[in-house]
């Protein structure tokens, strides 16, 4: 085998294997779809008593929904490289902080949203940067300011308002960036 | 003159080995895609990569199917960074 062979291997297969990074635009999808109307249903029961049920509703049903996913498509993964695990890593403690944000909120009575757009914010960075695919880093600093705008700029019953624009511009939208580029390449 | 690895200086063990050397594990099928090698060839040439040390086998199963998982060995990673190294010394790089 020619040398200048050799190193054409080595690349095409070093730029195979960074292909295999699992990028999954379903979960940004899922939890957009969900959270940007929680968001909104929430602005509007904020008169009545019920205002806080659609958190823990749209929290069992994305809930369920990703884990059916997550176990159907976990049987599909023919490889893992470290970024994938640092990114399983990334959301499963989103996941746990997502989950004490909201109940810490509750307990204290304070609204959460400031919380969860931060801490996604910072989940869908660190996937940004891991993947190379920079929707996700905007995204994330758009999550960032969001949290900004709702923890110190407007007044608390618009929180939830803010909430929704930021999932819809820092989650939603990178989320249907990658779905093009998933549909592109099948 | 340099002298290249002989185990690595073969097309589909070079393959193989350069994709392990950025995952932490592949499975059997994925390895058959990406190199577009037959199934036994590829199997021929991942047994000569096993027996000096350059990658594991790993057999388990998944549901009631048979799945083979590979890994590359730190002896694997430093064989690739070393094969690399003289490959550029013989190309003036």
């Amino acid at each position: 085998m020619e040398s200048a062979k050799s190193l054409e291997i080595i690349e095409s297969m070093f730029n195979e294997s960074r292909k295999s990074l699992t990028k999954n635009s379903f979960h940004f999808l899922l939890w957009g779809s969900l959270l940007i109307p929680a968001g909104i249903g929430e602005f509007l029961l904020r008169e009545t008593n019920y205002f806080w049920a659609v958190w823990p509703v749209v929290g069992v049903i994305g809930g369920i929904i990703a884990i059916i996913y997550g176990f159907k498509e976990g049987k599909k993964v023919n490889v893992q490289s470290a970024g994938d695990r640092i990114m399983g890593f990334t959301w499963g403690g989103f996941g746990f902080t997502l989950f004490f944000a909201i109940a810490y909120a509750g307990v204290h009575h304070f609204p959460p949203h400031a919380l969860i757009l931060l801490t996604a914010g910072l989940a869908t960075f660190i996937s940004g940067g891991i993947s190379k695919f920079t929707p996700f880093v905007w995204g994330g600093v758009v999550l960032g300011l969001g949290a900004i705008v709702a923890g110190f700029i407007v007044a608390p019953v618009y929180q939830s308002l803010v909430f929704s624009a930021g999932i819809l511009l820092g989650y939603v939208i990178p989320g249907l960036m990658l779905r093009n580029v998933e549909n592109g390449k099948a | 003159m340099a002298k290249l690895n002989s185990i690595l200086h073969q097309e589909l063990r070079l393959s193989i080995i350069s994709f392990l050397a950025n995952v932490e594990w592949v499975d059997f099928k994925k390895l058959v895609e990406v190199t577009e090698a037959s199934k036994g060839n590829l199997s021929v040439q991942i047994t000569k990569l096993q027996k000096v040390g350059y990658l594991e086998v790993r057999k388990s199963f998944k549901g009631n199917y048979p799945l083979t998982e590979c890994c590359i060995t730190e002896e694997g990673k430093t064989a690739l960074e070393t094969y690399v190294s003289e490959l550029k010394k013989l190309l003036n790089l």
